[in-house]
């Protein structure tokens, strides 16, 4: 029995070392890599992915999968930059790209709840849905910004950036409500056992329903950011962002079968390690479609991994 | 008023044997036909028929893969990406070693190994299919793109063309090998144990773990066969198109399948439908998708439509199921 | 003081034609623990249905301090101080104790829970029961019997002046079964009334101050506890079983086929040594939770591997054989029919065919249709089953017919061992009678038969040999003209010196 539980343990650092062996072999590289400049600006970079990866970790807490949290971004930006392009002022669009992400994510948590669809089925559903609308409303063109935005998207005092600052008050926020409130409690009790939960009396369908629409704007505010850094929003935005957002919720020891894990430093520790891993090998050179496939190679050894965790039981029957 | 959905659907289903999903299905192939008669005629020449079965075959077959999987309670969203990256893989042999033989051949060969993996982490390991394909899906296209570096892969030696894209009795060759295709699966599904096995495994593996059926081979075995299916459609594809690249394995192909299966009958949650079915479904598929283009109506809509058809088709699947208990 | 806190009288309710109950009562008084007993199917789930609010009688009342109330919900039913600890804990293993306690009802100061009231609050319920838990341990860290007392304190916070248990020693260790008897005890202090549901008729000997015995939906009868036994309590619990007229012939020779020893599962099985021999019916015999499912799930290896050793009588030589191997040679028809037994949604044909899918196979592995087809007709004619033909679905016919299919297509694997569990259950007289003469008859022809069964009659109208279980242990071999009296005898005793 020993050996499964060092196993078990080391699995559970693994990750952060994993963070600081690639941090470390990448400076070694390029020793400005671990300079403060450097690290502020992979923080400011990771903003969009880490909002995003919020509501995904929020949602796998839950023990559930939204992958439709990339095209929920396309669409709510996408909605955003034509009224902004049709002269609406920055808040109006700006409230309004976040009512769309908070319909978008109805949407899911009607067809889940209601419909009582599969969360995995339901949400491939929309996410082909939501890129579809979201190309058709931006035309499949590039909608450029107003330059206001650009300038806010980059904005900073000093090194530190604004996007890195909002990122940081809504992880708070998020795991201030997981850990703190009512709702976050039924969030992990569903996770470890929707049916359990529904025994005991707690308020099932209403939380996973609020759970998708709070997913939903953080997905908008993450496709905010995004644009923002760019100052443009492209029918790329949130392509595959979704995936990558479950691989940094996993990475982040937050287990896919629900009910465990630190919403903030799991958060933290993920999008920190991808963008460790992007901007080293953009740095390198390397191709950046190689992230896509690291992005997956992470997933399997995660899931490996959970699997082997839970396996020592599991193989016995 | 879902009662009300539900006795219209018993009804029908009591007149025409037929379960309520088909009927809408058959309901909806009907009226793209009488519609595609009345605004264009022309649709139903022989060339234009034989050009939707030539255009649908690649999605056909990976279809048929799919339906297996799924019969089976499973899910292989790794398909497209499964056949995009065997695709490239044998066209770079084959421009290597100037060998067609030898190219096809390593395009089969990785879409089994690719359908392993799938399987060995879902069947031994007891992964989660969604998730497992998902990050098998990102892998392939991962390295699709990397050892492509987005370029397409255009010179593939003449005689593969030659041989591809020829014609037999007027009807493409990528007709033949459909049809060969769905007369195989059809037949191992309906009339080998192996098929009776994974219908009994997508309703139950708990009766059939009693009855000493080999669960996890089976699981197995059904993703292997989608792999397999996976590297025929990367040898159709490359010919129809010319070249291989990353991009026949994009988002909107994974959507098409999955449309494709769940209008064509089969369930998600396993041990309904038949591959025949999902073949039907692709050819409905590509038939709305024509009528789409015929009305000027955005690539972009079309794919609302076809999530909006797979999210009703489920949920209507769901509430038979339940009706049922 | 020792006023009637609760009265149930005359309930009646019925699920369809099944009648669960059909005059069922329960007398209650203030600060008592009533011990509440009976076979599977007696009625005693359904009745604390409907007094923890989770299902409504079709006639009768319930009095609640001599007041008549009608429960809609568990919600309903909290509000009157009626709280229910089921079998199955409810409970979140990745949350702590406190959490797992407040779950339902968290304080809360401006939608922030208060941390503080939580944690004391825990404190105070857990010193109350005489637990030293720490209010921050994960909960997944706890045993059973802890995890139960983080349960009892949830149902504390509602102060409670009902408590229901259900089953609540049967994953306990010995140590934690007397922690429980201490809490029983306090809570009893504290004027906390108590129903105690369990089959473990020993211990109510232990807390209960009087025993209430259902059977068939009624209520049997209630007496103080000192007032009876052990054996007195099992009586009354089965029921009168008319003069069992035997179906087996008495003559057959003794012939060896499957030898266990030593046998053991994890705490599945926790003991089993017996024989079996050749063309015998070896009736397993013990009351609910004893182990009978688990023991001959294990031997055929359907819950993991056990240990110890099964030998086969290979030509006169005794030879050990794995559990997988006996698999092979044994048909199975599980207690669970719908879950276990039949492919609801698919054919007669289907069905049939699976564990027979080699036989009715040809070359390349492709099914023979015919040899199939014949396979299902001669399943429906050697056992009558009701059916239009082959192609219907097994979910539409009836649970006596689905049964049959069961048997029939085990039947066609030719079977060396046949395990039944529970194989007549909710079926009607006439289906049961063919079950069990199908039993025989391939007895007869020489299969050796392991027979679980809760209805000691029919056990008894067909069994060769009795095999005796008690928590997990086989713990007597009776032979075949053993009385109705000394089985039921039998299942009091229990394992010397269980370890804990």
């Amino acid at each position: 029995m020993n050996l499964d539980f060092t196993l078990n343990r080391a699995l559970d650092f693994a990750f952060p070392i994993f963070l600081v062996l690639v941090s470390l072999g990448f400076a070694l590289v390029e020793p400005s890599f671990l300079s403060l400049e450097n690290i502020f600006g992979m923080l400011h970079a990771m903003a969009p992915i880490a909002v995003i990866s919020t509501g995904m970790a929020l949602i796998v807490i839950m023990g559930k999968l939204d992958i439709s949290l990339g095209s929920i971004a396309l669409v709510s930006m996408g909605v955003s930059a034509t009224l902004l392009q049709s002269g609406y002022g920055f808040i109006s669009s700006s409230v309004i790209a976040l009512l769309v992400g908070a319909t978008l994510g109805a949407v899911n948590g009607f067809i889940i709840c209601i419909l009582k669809v599969n969360p995995l089925i339901a949400t491939l559903g929309t996410m082909l849905t939501f890129r579809g609308l979201g190309n058709q409303i931006t035309d499949a063109q590039v909608v450029v910004l107003p330059d206001g935005f650009r300038a806010l998207g980059n904005f900073s005092l000093g090194i530190i950036y604004f996007d890195t600052v909002i990122c940081l008050v809504l992880l708070i926020l998020v795991h201030a409500l997981h850990r703190r409130t009512k709702f976050g409690k039924v969030v992990t009790a569903i996770g470890n056992d929707e049916t359990t939960a529904e025994r005991v009396g707690l308020p099932v369908t209403r939380t996973i329903f609020f759970s998708f629409v709070i997913a939903g704007m953080l997905a908008s505010i993450g496709g905010f950011f995004a644009s923002a850094q760019v100052g443009a929003v492209t029918s790329f935005l949130g392509k595959g962002l979704e995936f990558t957002a479950v691989a940094v919720v996993v990475v982040g020891g937050i287990s896919l079968f629900g009910g465990r894990g630190s919403i903030l430093w799991g958060v933290i520790l993920g999008s920190l390690t991808f963008e460790v891993i992007r901007s080293g090998l953009n740095y390198l050179g390397a191709n950046p479609y190689f992230y896509q496939l690291i992005g997956g190679v992470v997933i399997f050894i995660a899931m490996y991994a959970a699997a082997i965790k839970t396996g020592y039981s599991a193989n016995n029957s | 008023m879902v009662n009300m959905i539900t006795s219209i659907l018993n009804f029908g289903r009591i007149k025409t044997k037929l379960s309520p999903p088909l009927l809408i299905t058959g309901l909806m192939f009907f009226a793209a036909l009488i519609f595609l008669f009345l605004n264009s005629p022309e649709f139903f020449l022989l060339k234009n028929i034989v050009n939707i079965f030539n255009q649908c075959a690649v999605l056909a077959i990976l279809s048929l893969g799919m339906s297996t999987v799924m019969i089976g309670g499973g899910i292989d969203l790794s398909l497209p990406a499964n056949m995009a990256l065997s695709a490239i893989f044998g066209s770079t042999i084959m421009i290597l070693t100037g060998s067609v033989a030898l190219g096809c051949l390593i395009m089969l060969i990785s879409g089994v190994a690719i359908g392993s993996l799938n399987g060995f982490a879902i069947a031994r390991l007891r992964m989660i299919p969604f998730v497992v394909t998902l990050a098998t899906m990102t892998i392939c296209g991962g390295i699709s793109v990397w050892v492509t570096n987005s370029v397409s892969i255009f010179n593939q030696p003449e005689k593969f063309f030659d041989i591809f894209l020829a014609r037999v009795l007027g009807l493409p060759l990528s007709i033949y090998i459909l049809i060969l295709c769905l007369i195989m699966t059809q037949i191992a599904m309906s009339f080998t144990r192996f098929g009776w096995m994974v219908y009994a495994v997508g309703t139950s593996p708990a009766v059939c773990r009693v009855s000493r059926i080999p669960v996890k081979q089976v699981l197995f075995s059904t993703y292997v066969l989608a792999g397999f299916l996976a590297g025929v459609s990367a040898i159709v594809v490359t010919a129809r198109l010319g070249s291989a690249s990353a991009n026949i394995g994009n988002d909107s192909v994974i959507l098409d399948i999955v449309t494709a299966c769940v209008i064509g009958g089969v369930s998600i949650y396993g041990g309904k439908g038949r591959p025949f079915g999902a073949c039907v479904g692709a050819v409905l598929v590509v038939i709305l998708g024509n009528i789409l283009n015929l009305l000027e109506i955005s690539f972009f809509i079309g794919l609302m439509l076809k999530g909006f058809l797979i999210i009703f088709f489920v949920s209507l699947d769901g509430l038979l199921v339940k009706q049922n208990e | 003081m020792n006023k009637n806190i609760l009265q149930m009288q005359n309930i009646k309710k019925t699920y369809g034609p099944i009648n669960a109950l059909s005059n069922a009562s329960i007398l209650l008084k203030k600060g008592s623990v009533v011990a509440l007993v009976g076979a599977n199917g007696a009625g005693k789930s359904t009745l604390m249905n409907i007094l923890g609010g989770i299902t409504t009688p079709d006639d009768g009342e319930v009095l609640v301090n001599n007041k008549k109330v009608n429960f809609n919900s568990p919600v309903d039913a909290a509000r009157y101080g009626i709280q229910f600890v089921h079998q199955e804990l409810s409970i979140f293993k990745t949350m702590t104790v406190a959490e797992n306690i407040f779950i339902n009802q968290f304080p809360t100061q401006f939608g922030i829970i208060s941390k503080q009231v939580i944690e004391a609050t825990t404190r105070q319920l857990l010193a109350e029961l005489g637990s030293n838990l720490n209010p921050h341990h994960y909960v997944e860290s706890l045993s059973t019997g802890d995890c139960q007392m983080v349960v009892i304190a949830r149902a504390m916070l509602g102060n409670p002046k009902i408590l229901i248990l259900d089953e609540p020693t049967s994953s306990l260790s010995k140590y934690e079964k007397e922690k429980l008897n201490l809490v029983i005890g306090r809570l009893k202090d504290a004027g906390v009334a108590i129903i105690y549901i369990t089959h473990f008729i020993s211990e109510i000997f232990e807390v209960c101050d009087s025993v209430t015995v259902m059977r068939n939906g009624t209520t049997i009868s209630s007496q103080a506890i000192h007032e009876t036994d052990n054996s007195k309590i099992i009586e009354l619990m089965l029921g009168d079983v008319a003069s069992i007229e035997k179906k087996r012939r008495k003559e057959r020779n003794k012939n060896i086929f499957l030898k266990v020893d030593k046998l053991q599962n994890e705490n599945k099985v926790k003991e089993a040594t017996f024989e079996l021999n050749k063309g015998e019916i070896l009736g397993i015999w013990g009351l609910l939770g004893s182990g009978r499912t688990e023991l001959v799930r294990s031997i055929i290896g359907l819950d993991g591997q056990p240990k110890g050793t099964i030998l086969i009588n290979n030509h006169g030589k005794l030879t050990p054989i794995s559990a997988e191997y006996l698999s092979g040679i044994t048909a199975y028809v599980s207690e669970d029919r719908r879950g276990e037994g039949v492919l609801l949604p698919m054919s007669v044909l289907k069905n049939t065919a699976l564990p027979n899918l080699q036989k009715v196979s040809g070359n390349f592995g492709m099914i023979m249709l015919n040899k199939a087809r014949n396979l299902a007709t001669r399943v429906i004619k050697s056992l009558s089953i009701k059916v239009s033909n082959f192609d219907q679905k097994v979910g539409t016919l009836s649970g006596g017919n689905q049964q049959k299919i069961v048997f029939g297509k085990w039947l066609e694997t030719e079977p060396y061992l046949l395990i039944l569990d529970e194989p007549t259950r909710g079926l009607d007289i006439s289906a049961k009678g063919e079950i069990l003469k199908i039993a025989t008859d391939l007895a007869n022809n020489g299969v050796s038969i392991l027979f679980i069964s809760s209805e000691l009659e029919e056990l008894m109208k067909i069994s060769d040999r009795y095999l005796i279980l008690s928590e997990r242990h086989v713990v007597a071999e009776l032979p075949g003209d053993s009385t109705q009296d000394s089985l039921i005898s039998a299942l009091s005793k229990t394992v010397q010196g269980s370890a804990a």
